[in-house]
Protein backbone atom coordinates (compact mmCIF):
# COMPACT_ATOMS: atom_id res chain seq x y z
CA UNK A 1 0.00 0.00 0.00
CA UNK A 2 2.77 2.40 0.91
CA UNK A 3 4.59 1.96 -2.42
CA UNK A 4 1.93 3.77 -4.40
CA UNK A 5 1.71 6.77 -2.10
CA UNK A 6 3.94 9.78 -2.68
CA UNK A 7 5.73 11.31 0.29
CA UNK A 8 3.45 14.33 0.02
CA UNK A 9 0.35 12.16 0.35
CA UNK A 10 1.78 10.36 3.36
CA UNK A 11 2.44 13.72 4.96
CA UNK A 12 -0.88 15.39 4.17
CA UNK A 13 -2.90 12.34 5.19
CA UNK A 14 -1.87 12.88 8.80
CA UNK A 15 -2.95 16.51 8.67
CA UNK A 16 -6.45 16.15 7.17
CA UNK A 17 -7.78 12.78 5.99
CA UNK A 18 -6.38 10.91 8.99
CA UNK A 19 -6.00 13.75 11.45
CA UNK A 20 -5.25 12.00 14.76
CA UNK A 21 -7.47 14.27 16.85
CA UNK A 22 -10.41 15.07 14.59
CA UNK A 23 -10.57 11.93 12.42
CA UNK A 24 -9.06 8.99 14.27
CA UNK A 25 -9.95 10.29 17.75
CA UNK A 26 -6.62 9.07 19.09
CA UNK A 27 -4.77 10.60 22.01
CA UNK A 28 -7.96 11.98 23.53
CA UNK A 29 -6.54 12.26 27.05
CA UNK A 30 -4.11 15.14 26.36
CA UNK A 31 -6.49 16.51 23.72
CA UNK A 32 -9.27 17.07 26.19
CA UNK A 33 -7.15 17.89 29.20
CA UNK A 34 -4.60 20.50 28.15
CA UNK A 35 -6.41 22.42 25.42
CA UNK A 36 -7.74 25.30 27.52
CA UNK A 37 -5.18 27.79 26.26
CA UNK A 38 -3.64 27.97 22.79
CA UNK A 39 -0.07 28.01 24.05
CA UNK A 40 -0.61 24.73 25.92
CA UNK A 41 -1.81 23.20 22.65
CA UNK A 42 1.32 24.36 20.84
CA UNK A 43 3.71 22.97 23.45
CA UNK A 44 1.80 19.71 23.95
CA UNK A 45 1.68 19.21 20.17
CA UNK A 46 5.34 20.11 19.82
CA UNK A 47 6.42 17.66 22.54
CA UNK A 48 4.31 14.84 21.08
CA UNK A 49 5.61 15.57 17.56
CA UNK A 50 9.21 15.50 18.81
CA UNK A 51 8.65 12.10 20.41
CA UNK A 52 6.74 10.77 17.40
CA UNK A 53 9.37 11.86 14.86
CA UNK A 54 12.35 10.62 16.87
CA UNK A 55 10.79 7.24 17.68
CA UNK A 56 9.45 6.69 14.15
CA UNK A 57 12.82 7.38 12.55
CA UNK A 58 14.70 5.24 15.05
CA UNK A 59 12.28 2.32 14.79
CA UNK A 60 12.19 2.40 10.99
CA UNK A 61 15.99 2.46 10.94
CA UNK A 62 16.38 -0.60 13.15
CA UNK A 63 13.20 -2.48 12.23
CA UNK A 64 15.19 -5.42 10.87
CA UNK A 65 16.79 -6.05 14.25
CA UNK A 66 13.61 -5.91 16.28
CA UNK A 67 12.26 -9.42 16.91
CA UNK A 68 8.50 -9.31 16.14
CA UNK A 69 7.60 -11.11 19.37
CA UNK A 70 9.00 -8.39 21.61
CA UNK A 71 8.33 -5.43 19.33
CA UNK A 72 5.74 -3.77 21.58
CA UNK A 73 7.97 -3.67 24.71
CA UNK A 74 10.80 -2.32 22.56
CA UNK A 75 8.56 0.38 21.04
CA UNK A 76 7.39 1.41 24.51
CA UNK A 77 10.96 1.64 25.85
CA UNK A 78 12.03 3.75 22.86
CA UNK A 79 9.00 6.05 23.18
CA UNK A 80 9.42 6.34 26.97
CA UNK A 81 13.07 7.31 26.50
CA UNK A 82 12.21 10.15 24.14
CA UNK A 83 9.34 11.29 26.36
CA UNK A 84 11.65 11.48 29.36
CA UNK A 85 14.16 13.44 27.29
CA UNK A 86 11.39 15.87 26.24
CA UNK A 87 10.24 16.14 29.87
CA UNK A 88 13.73 17.04 31.14
CA UNK A 89 14.22 19.52 28.30
CA UNK A 90 10.93 21.29 29.08
CA UNK A 91 11.74 21.36 32.81
CA UNK A 92 15.15 22.84 32.06
CA UNK A 93 14.29 25.40 29.42
CA UNK A 94 10.53 26.11 29.63
CA UNK A 95 9.82 25.65 33.37
CA UNK A 96 6.55 27.63 33.38
CA UNK A 97 4.98 25.58 30.63
CA UNK A 98 6.38 22.39 32.11
CA UNK A 99 4.52 23.19 35.31
CA UNK A 100 1.23 23.72 33.45
CA UNK A 101 1.46 20.56 31.34
CA UNK A 102 2.37 18.59 34.44
CA UNK A 103 1.42 14.95 34.20
CA UNK A 104 0.48 15.14 30.51
CA UNK A 105 4.04 15.12 29.23
CA UNK A 106 4.93 11.78 30.87
CA UNK A 107 1.58 10.49 29.60
CA UNK A 108 2.77 10.92 26.00
CA UNK A 109 4.33 7.47 26.55
CA UNK A 110 0.92 5.85 26.35
CA UNK A 111 -0.46 8.23 23.74
CA UNK A 112 -2.00 5.90 21.17
CA UNK A 113 -1.05 8.15 18.24
CA UNK A 114 2.61 7.43 18.78
CA UNK A 115 2.40 3.69 19.33
CA UNK A 116 -0.20 3.55 16.55
CA UNK A 117 1.99 5.24 13.94
CA UNK A 118 5.01 3.14 14.92
CA UNK A 119 3.11 -0.15 14.78
CA UNK A 120 1.11 0.71 11.65
CA UNK A 121 3.73 2.59 9.69
CA UNK A 122 7.30 3.04 10.92
CA UNK A 123 7.86 -0.65 11.68
CA UNK A 124 6.90 -1.55 8.08
CA UNK A 125 8.33 1.31 6.02
CA UNK A 126 11.62 3.03 5.23
CA UNK A 127 13.16 5.91 7.11
CA UNK A 128 12.06 8.74 4.79
CA UNK A 129 8.38 7.71 4.47
CA UNK A 130 8.30 7.12 8.25
CA UNK A 131 9.69 10.57 8.83
CA UNK A 132 7.01 12.11 6.59
CA UNK A 133 4.29 10.06 8.26
CA UNK A 134 5.46 11.14 11.72
CA UNK A 135 5.73 14.80 10.69
CA UNK A 136 2.27 14.70 9.12
CA UNK A 137 0.58 13.03 12.08
CA UNK A 138 2.48 15.26 14.50
CA UNK A 139 1.45 18.38 12.63
CA UNK A 140 -2.13 17.13 12.41
CA UNK A 141 -2.16 16.50 16.16
CA UNK A 142 -0.64 19.90 16.90
CA UNK A 143 -3.03 21.76 14.57
CA UNK A 144 -5.99 19.87 16.02
CA UNK A 145 -4.94 20.90 19.54
CA UNK A 146 -4.31 24.51 18.53
CA UNK A 147 -7.71 24.91 16.83
CA UNK A 148 -9.50 23.28 19.77
CA UNK A 149 -7.51 25.28 22.31
CA UNK A 150 -7.96 28.61 20.50
CA UNK A 151 -11.74 28.21 20.41
CA UNK A 152 -11.85 27.24 24.08
CA UNK A 153 -9.49 30.01 25.15
CA UNK A 154 -11.40 32.61 23.12
CA UNK A 155 -14.78 31.66 24.53
CA UNK A 156 -13.60 30.77 28.03
CA UNK A 157 -11.08 33.54 28.75
CA UNK A 158 -11.77 35.98 25.90
CA UNK A 159 -8.19 35.70 24.63
CA UNK A 160 -6.10 33.77 22.10
CA UNK A 161 -2.42 33.26 22.98
CA UNK A 162 -3.09 35.71 25.81
CA UNK A 163 -4.30 38.52 23.52
CA UNK A 164 -7.85 39.81 23.96
CA UNK A 165 -9.99 38.97 20.94
CA UNK A 166 -13.38 40.24 22.05
CA UNK A 167 -14.86 43.62 22.81
CA UNK A 168 -14.35 45.03 26.29
CA UNK A 169 -17.05 43.76 28.62
CA UNK A 170 -17.27 40.36 26.92
CA UNK A 171 -18.34 37.88 29.55
CA UNK A 172 -16.25 34.70 29.16
CA UNK A 173 -18.00 31.34 29.34
CA UNK A 174 -16.22 29.53 32.11
CA UNK A 175 -17.50 26.12 31.02
CA UNK A 176 -15.39 26.30 27.86
CA UNK A 177 -12.10 26.04 29.78
CA UNK A 178 -13.45 23.35 32.08
CA UNK A 179 -13.57 19.71 30.90
CA UNK A 180 -17.11 19.87 29.41
CA UNK A 181 -15.95 22.64 27.08
CA UNK A 182 -13.41 20.26 25.56
CA UNK A 183 -16.09 17.71 24.69
CA UNK A 184 -18.47 20.35 23.28
CA UNK A 185 -15.80 21.99 21.13
CA UNK A 186 -14.43 18.66 19.89
CA UNK A 187 -17.94 17.51 18.93
CA UNK A 188 -18.65 20.67 16.94
CA UNK A 189 -15.24 20.51 15.22
CA UNK A 190 -15.72 16.89 14.15
CA UNK A 191 -19.22 17.76 12.96
CA UNK A 192 -17.86 20.65 10.93
CA UNK A 193 -15.17 18.48 9.34
CA UNK A 194 -17.71 15.83 8.33
CA UNK A 195 -20.09 18.44 6.94
CA UNK A 196 -17.27 20.00 4.92
CA UNK A 197 -16.17 16.65 3.48
CA UNK A 198 -19.73 15.71 2.50
CA UNK A 199 -20.18 19.05 0.80
CA UNK A 200 -16.92 18.58 -1.13
CA UNK A 201 -18.06 15.12 -2.19
CA UNK A 202 -21.34 16.53 -3.49
CA UNK A 203 -19.61 19.30 -5.41
CA UNK A 204 -17.09 16.92 -6.97
CA UNK A 205 -19.85 14.83 -8.59
CA UNK A 206 -22.62 17.06 -9.86
CA UNK A 207 -24.75 14.31 -11.43
CA UNK A 208 -25.45 12.16 -8.42
CA UNK A 209 -24.71 14.57 -5.60
CA UNK A 210 -22.04 12.34 -4.08
CA UNK A 211 -24.17 9.17 -4.10
CA UNK A 212 -21.82 7.37 -6.49
CA UNK A 213 -18.89 7.43 -4.14
CA UNK B 1 21.90 -22.00 16.75
CA UNK B 2 20.97 -19.59 19.52
CA UNK B 3 17.67 -20.31 21.18
CA UNK B 4 14.82 -17.87 20.66
CA UNK B 5 14.58 -17.01 24.33
CA UNK B 6 18.19 -15.83 24.35
CA UNK B 7 17.62 -13.75 21.19
CA UNK B 8 14.54 -12.02 22.56
CA UNK B 9 16.20 -11.37 25.90
CA UNK B 10 19.31 -10.00 24.23
CA UNK B 11 17.25 -7.62 22.09
CA UNK B 12 15.42 -6.23 25.12
CA UNK B 13 18.60 -5.94 27.17
CA UNK B 14 20.36 -4.00 24.40
CA UNK B 15 17.43 -1.61 23.94
CA UNK B 16 17.10 -0.98 27.69
CA UNK B 17 20.84 -0.44 28.09
CA UNK B 18 20.92 2.12 25.28
CA UNK B 19 17.84 3.81 26.69
CA UNK B 20 19.32 3.98 30.17
CA UNK B 21 22.60 5.37 28.90
CA UNK B 22 20.99 8.12 26.84
CA UNK B 23 18.69 9.09 29.72
CA UNK B 24 21.64 9.31 32.10
CA UNK B 25 23.32 11.69 29.67
CA UNK B 26 20.26 13.92 29.25
CA UNK B 27 19.65 13.91 33.01
CA UNK B 28 23.19 15.06 33.70
CA UNK B 29 23.01 17.79 31.06
CA UNK B 30 19.69 19.24 32.15
CA UNK B 31 20.11 18.82 35.92
CA UNK B 32 21.91 22.11 36.61
CA UNK B 33 19.29 24.03 34.60
CA UNK B 34 16.39 22.35 36.38
CA UNK B 35 17.88 22.98 39.83
CA UNK B 36 18.60 26.58 38.88
CA UNK B 37 14.95 27.02 37.79
CA UNK B 38 13.63 25.58 41.04
CA UNK B 39 15.98 27.73 43.09
CA UNK B 40 14.96 30.86 41.18
CA UNK B 41 11.25 30.09 41.51
CA UNK B 42 11.61 29.62 45.28
CA UNK B 43 13.67 32.77 45.61
CA UNK B 44 11.07 34.84 43.74
CA UNK B 45 8.32 33.39 45.93
CA UNK B 46 10.25 34.09 49.16
CA UNK B 47 10.92 37.65 48.06
CA UNK B 48 7.25 38.07 47.19
CA UNK B 49 5.90 37.00 50.59
CA UNK B 50 8.62 38.70 52.65
CA UNK B 51 9.98 41.58 50.57
CA UNK B 52 12.19 42.90 53.38
CA UNK B 53 14.29 39.74 53.44
CA UNK B 54 17.70 40.20 51.84
CA UNK B 55 18.54 36.52 51.75
CA UNK B 56 16.80 33.35 52.82
CA UNK B 57 18.09 30.20 54.44
CA UNK B 58 16.21 26.98 55.00
CA UNK B 59 16.07 25.93 58.66
CA UNK B 60 17.46 22.46 59.22
CA UNK B 61 14.74 21.74 61.79
CA UNK B 62 11.65 23.89 61.40
CA UNK B 63 10.07 22.40 64.54
CA UNK B 64 12.28 24.83 66.51
CA UNK B 65 10.24 27.72 65.17
CA UNK B 66 6.87 26.22 64.42
CA UNK B 67 4.70 24.20 66.76
CA UNK B 68 2.29 23.51 63.92
CA UNK B 69 3.26 20.04 62.75
CA UNK B 70 0.47 19.15 60.36
CA UNK B 71 0.86 21.60 57.54
CA UNK B 72 4.23 23.30 57.78
CA UNK B 73 6.69 21.57 55.44
CA UNK B 74 9.67 23.89 55.52
CA UNK B 75 10.64 27.23 57.03
CA UNK B 76 13.03 29.68 55.39
CA UNK B 77 14.52 32.34 57.62
CA UNK B 78 14.67 35.76 55.97
CA UNK B 79 17.69 37.82 57.00
CA UNK B 80 18.32 41.54 57.06
CA UNK B 81 22.05 41.79 57.53
CA UNK B 82 22.84 39.07 60.04
CA UNK B 83 19.59 39.05 62.00
CA UNK B 84 16.50 37.03 61.26
CA UNK B 85 13.75 39.52 60.41
CA UNK B 86 11.05 37.11 59.30
CA UNK B 87 10.16 33.74 57.92
CA UNK B 88 8.70 32.26 54.78
CA UNK B 89 6.79 29.10 55.68
CA UNK B 90 5.88 26.45 53.14
CA UNK B 91 2.48 25.08 54.18
CA UNK B 92 0.65 22.18 52.62
CA UNK B 93 -3.03 21.28 52.97
CA UNK B 94 -5.88 19.60 51.14
CA UNK B 95 -8.22 21.93 49.27
CA UNK B 96 -11.22 21.17 47.10
CA UNK B 97 -9.32 19.61 44.21
CA UNK B 98 -6.28 18.17 45.97
CA UNK B 99 -3.10 19.27 47.63
CA UNK B 100 -2.43 23.01 47.90
CA UNK B 101 0.95 24.51 48.74
CA UNK B 102 1.29 28.02 50.12
CA UNK B 103 4.21 30.18 51.08
CA UNK B 104 3.34 32.38 54.07
CA UNK B 105 5.59 35.31 54.93
CA UNK B 106 5.78 36.77 58.45
CA UNK B 107 7.73 39.67 59.87
CA UNK B 108 8.96 39.00 63.41
CA UNK B 109 10.75 42.28 64.11
CA UNK B 110 7.87 43.77 66.09
CA UNK B 111 6.56 42.35 69.36
CA UNK B 112 3.95 40.36 67.45
CA UNK B 113 4.46 38.36 64.28
CA UNK B 114 2.92 40.20 61.31
CA UNK B 115 1.85 38.56 58.06
CA UNK B 116 3.68 40.16 55.14
CA UNK B 117 2.09 38.22 52.29
CA UNK B 118 1.10 34.83 50.99
CA UNK B 119 1.66 33.09 47.69
CA UNK B 120 -0.03 30.02 46.24
CA UNK B 121 2.81 27.78 45.02
CA UNK B 122 0.74 24.87 43.78
CA UNK B 123 -2.92 23.98 43.68
CA UNK B 124 -5.46 21.82 41.90
CA UNK B 125 -8.52 24.00 42.48
CA UNK B 126 -11.22 24.58 39.86
CA UNK B 127 -10.23 27.19 37.25
CA UNK B 128 -12.27 30.36 37.61
CA UNK B 129 -13.70 29.41 41.01
CA UNK B 130 -11.27 27.89 43.50
CA UNK B 131 -8.41 29.26 41.45
CA UNK B 132 -9.41 32.76 42.58
CA UNK B 133 -7.42 32.10 45.79
CA UNK B 134 -4.50 33.31 43.66
CA UNK B 135 -6.10 36.71 43.06
CA UNK B 136 -4.96 39.79 44.93
CA UNK B 137 -8.35 40.73 46.41
CA UNK B 138 -8.22 37.50 48.41
CA UNK B 139 -4.48 37.10 49.00
CA UNK B 140 -4.04 40.75 49.86
CA UNK B 141 -6.24 40.66 52.97
CA UNK B 142 -3.63 38.75 54.98
CA UNK B 143 -0.81 41.28 54.76
CA UNK B 144 -0.43 43.48 57.84
CA UNK B 145 -2.49 41.27 60.17
CA UNK B 146 -0.84 40.53 63.50
CA UNK B 147 -0.70 37.23 65.37
CA UNK B 148 -2.73 35.69 66.90
CA UNK B 149 -4.99 35.46 63.84
CA UNK B 150 -8.61 34.33 63.86
CA UNK B 151 -10.22 32.68 60.85
CA UNK B 152 -13.21 35.05 61.22
CA UNK B 153 -10.99 38.03 60.39
CA UNK B 154 -10.79 37.01 56.76
CA UNK B 155 -13.28 36.87 53.90
CA UNK B 156 -13.77 33.73 51.89
CA UNK B 157 -14.75 33.60 48.21
CA UNK B 158 -18.32 33.04 47.05
CA UNK B 159 -18.48 29.82 45.05
CA UNK B 160 -15.12 28.72 46.39
CA UNK B 161 -15.86 28.33 50.08
CA UNK B 162 -13.86 25.14 50.59
CA UNK B 163 -10.76 26.34 48.72
CA UNK B 164 -10.68 29.78 50.28
CA UNK B 165 -11.50 28.79 53.85
CA UNK B 166 -8.80 26.12 53.69
CA UNK B 167 -6.29 28.78 52.66
CA UNK B 168 -7.44 30.93 55.60
CA UNK B 169 -7.05 27.95 57.95
CA UNK B 170 -3.58 27.21 56.61
CA UNK B 171 -2.42 30.80 57.07
CA UNK B 172 -4.00 31.13 60.53
CA UNK B 173 -2.62 27.76 61.64
CA UNK B 174 0.92 28.37 60.47
CA UNK B 175 1.13 31.93 61.83
CA UNK B 176 -0.41 31.08 65.19
CA UNK B 177 1.83 28.04 65.37
CA UNK B 178 4.95 30.16 65.58
CA UNK B 179 6.49 29.70 69.04
CA UNK B 180 8.23 32.30 71.18
CA UNK B 181 11.46 32.04 69.23
CA UNK B 182 9.56 32.51 65.99
CA UNK B 183 7.95 35.70 67.24
CA UNK B 184 4.58 34.25 68.18
CA UNK B 185 4.29 35.62 71.69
Amino acid sequence: MAEEESLGTIFSKGVWAQNPVLRLLLGMCPTLAVTNTAINGVVMGGAATFVLVCSSVLISMFKRFIPPKVRIPIFIVVVATFVTIADYMLAAFLPDIHKILGIFVPLIVVNCIILGRIEAFASKNGVVPSLMDALGSGLGFTLGLIVLASIREALGFGTIFGYAVFWAGFKPMLIMVLPPGAFLTLGFLIGFMNWYDQRQAKLSCAECGGECR
Amino acid sequence: MVSETVQLTAALVVVCLLSGMSLAMVYDTTKPYIEENQRKALEIAQKEVFPAGERFEELADHALISTEKEGVRAVYAGYIGNTVAGYAMKVEGIGFGGSMKLLVGVDVRGNKATVTGIKVLDHLETPGLGERIKEDFFKGQFAGKKAPLRAGQFDTITGATISSSKVVDMVVGSVNGLNAQGGGK
